[in-house]
């Protein structure tokens, strides 16, 4: 009995402790947050500036592939919501789709700030995306339409272009980034991005090479 | 008060005393311009220098007052000339009048004038139009031509207090100052501008520049005041947890009560924000004032288009509970029960009030709207949050069902109005299923 007793006491003495260790990691959890969110007032605020516009950039290269990667898993996903393999031909349907009877179909592929940023009053990091429905060929060819079975693009464009942003940014179903400076830009986008004044993009480094190329142009 | 009499006096100065049948058109004019009706004056001045029943002399007289008015209170130099010379134009077969030399006078006064200021006028307007170029960040050369401008339109401001434009420089000074992201400063100039020329409004768009750059500054105020007011909060906390080491004495009753203050949060805001069952006629409510040009779209439910910030709320009410929690737990152990009391008010006060204006500034403005059903605060229990877009797609594309019938032409996404129309039998069918 009394060893029962000194177990219990032990046992009762072993967790004491928790509720005041859980309750300080609560404490050093409030204020890390508190203290990220502070730093974020003061020191990311949308204050115009060109370290604000090249993360805006970044970040607008990391929306794209987050639809590339999204793409291909709406692709997979296809059949079972239209009824048929294809890309989605609207971007914001890779956040919520809508079944062939007009039902929505909530895929969260991209989360809904990025779904919903398609025009200058609704953007997330200072841009933008559109849904590309043609792509200049060459020369006096007419436009390539298209085809969502086999491929898909979209384009990043700056809210305020100079400000939030100095690159327009496009991707397509090769998962390759392309970049033109916004002055450069003239609402077309090539199918070979690679030709023409367009930049590709294959990794992040490219991106800070072009943003490094364009701020020695001033 | 000052600006008042300031207006009142340079309106007696502009309106002439003429011909008694003038008389009444003029005093209509004054009363308009007095009551800051400045359009509303204009238009009595105008219709009264076109009234072909009056007399010439009239006429005239109600030209000059409106050329005056142009001048002097609407900064409008160029407008007030072309007022006079047509004016004058009609005067050409009429004998000699004192109304008409003193036209002839004030005529050739702004023109000796223009032409005397000629090359700071044309500074000026240069330094204007650089504003109107297109802003790079990180172009170094635009950026320090900006604010040499600056400089330099504060040097004329100084030196030349007879300038006749200094509204005119003022203006230009508001938006140097905006382009260079100085909303204060630029804020100041406008009131400037107006100050001095109360009707500039019908000459630049001043008004809704001070306006737009007083929302500018005033964010930016209240961005820094929320950050410090948190920073202050969390100073207090740590110190106050140091302190007190409620770590030490802390047990599972007050982490379970902890939790309960938690679950009653998610709770009470399940029930207001996430499943908003009484808002059937949300469109008319939330559109009441008519602010959102038709079609409307709107949802109100969470997880529906513009909705993402709802999930920050939470977030934010959450931190802000928990804080209040903390805070709590660190005075537990003050002997002083009231003292403990009016902190812990302090401290929850200073810390909802700084995360909720940062959770406005971070994710609302314009895109969350919220809306009581009625004035009064024992309805706010019936208000909602709304998620307004400007752009229709995101509706469009995710509930075709709702939104069917609405007029496309103003879309120009061939693939989304053939998207549309795919749904039109569905959509007719989910009509007559809603109205049944």
């Amino acid at each position: 009995m009394i060893n029962r007793l000194k177990k219990t006491g032990r046992r009762a003495h072993a967790f004491a402790g928790l509720p005041g260790i859980l309750i300080n990691m609560i404490f050093a959890g409030f204020i890390c947050t508190g203290i990220f969110l502070v730093y974020t007032t003061f020191f990311s605020s949308d204050n115009v500036s060109l370290s604000r516009m090249r993360k805006n950039e970044m970040a607008a290269y990391d929306h794209l592939k987050e639809i590339f990667k999204a793409q291909n898993a709406y692709y997979e996903k296809s059949r079972k919501i239209v009824g048929r393999k294809l890309y989605a031909v609207f971007f914001t349907h890779l956040w919520k789709a809508v079944d062939l009877k007009g039902r929505p179909v909530s895929l969260n592929l991209i989360p809904e700030s990025l779904a919903v940023a398609v025009g200058t009053t609704k953007t997330v990091d200072g841009y933008y995306f559109i849904d590309v429905r043609q792509r200049k060929v060459s020369g006096k060819q007419a436009p390539a339409t298209i085809d969502y079975t086999k491929g898909w693009t979209v384009a990043a464009i700056p809210q305020k272009p100079g400000q939030s942003g100095s690159l327009v940014l496009m991707i397509d179903q090769t998962g390759i980034p392309s970049a033109v400076p916004v002055d450069k830009y003239a609402s077309r986008y090539p199918l070979h991005p690679e030709t023409g004044s367009w930049t590709l993009l294959p990794t992040k480094e490219a991106l800070a090479a072009l943003q490094e190329r364009e701020a020695i142009l001033f | 008060m000052f600006n008042y009499i300031t207006s009142l006096g340079l309106i007696l100065l502009i309106l002439p005393g003429g011909a008694p049948g003038s008389a009444h058109v003029l005093n209509d004019a004054q009363k308009q311009f007095s009551a800051k009706q400045f359009q509303d004056g204009v238009n009595v001045l105008r219709r009264a220098a076109a009234d072909k029943t009056a007399s010439k002399e009239d006429r005239l007289q109600a030209s000059l007052a409106l050329a005056r008015f142009y001048s002097n209170q609407a900064g409008d130099f160029q407008r007030a000339a072309q007022v006079l010379k047509r004016a004058l134009s009609h005067w050409k077969n009429a004998g000699p009048a004192k109304v008409f030399f003193e036209a002839q006078h004030q005529l050739a006064q702004w023109q000796a004038l223009r032409k005397k200021e000629r090359g700071l006028f044309l500074k000026i307007r240069d330094m204007k139009q650089l504003t109107f170029t297109r802003r790079t960040v990180g172009n170094p050369a635009q950026t320090g031509k900006l604010e040499q401008n600056i400089d330099t339109l504060n040097t004329m401001a100084g030196s030349r207090p007879d300038y006749y434009g200094r509204h005119e420089l003022y203006y230009t000074l508001g938006l140097t100052h905006k382009a260079c992201d100085q909303p204060f400063a630029a804020w100041k100039a406008f009131r400037h501008a107006l100050a001095l020329k109360p009707a500039m409004d019908l000459y630049m768009p001043v008004s809704r520049l001070e306006k737009e750059t007083r929302l500018l500054w005033q964010k930016k105020f209240l961005r820094t005041g929320a950050g410090n007011l948190l920073s202050v909060a969390l100073l207090t906390l740590t110190i106050t947890w140091v302190l007190q080491r409620p770590g030490r004495w802390f047990g599972f009753r007050h982490l379970a009560a902890g939790g309960l203050v938690a679950g009653v949060w998610a709770l009470i805001f399940h029930l207001w924000a996430v499943n908003p069952q009484h808002l059937e006629n949300a469109r008319q409510l939330v559109n009441s004032d008519g602010i959102y040009p038709l079609p409307l779209y709107l949802h109100l439910k969470s997880g529906t288009p513009g909705s993402g910030p709802l999930n920050y709320l939470f977030y934010y009410g959450l931190g802000a509970v928990t804080g209040i929690f903390l805070f709590s737990a660190a005075t537990g152990r003050f002997k002083r029960r009231l003292l403990a009391s009016g902190l812990n008010l302090a401290f929850g006060l200073a810390l909802c009030t700084s995360l909720g204006i940062l959770f406005y500034l971070k994710h609302c403005q314009t895109n969350v709207e919220f809306y009581p059903r009625k004035a009064g605060v024992a309805d706010l229990t019936k208000a909602c949050l709304a998620y307004p877009l400007s752009d229709p797609e995101p509706y469009l594309l995710t509930n075709p069902l709702y939104y069917h019938g609405l007029d496309l032409s103003q879309i120009d996404d061939l693939k989304l109005i053939e998207w549309l129309k795919s749904y039109d039998q569905p959509a007719k069918s989910f009509e007559n299923k809603n109205d049944d």
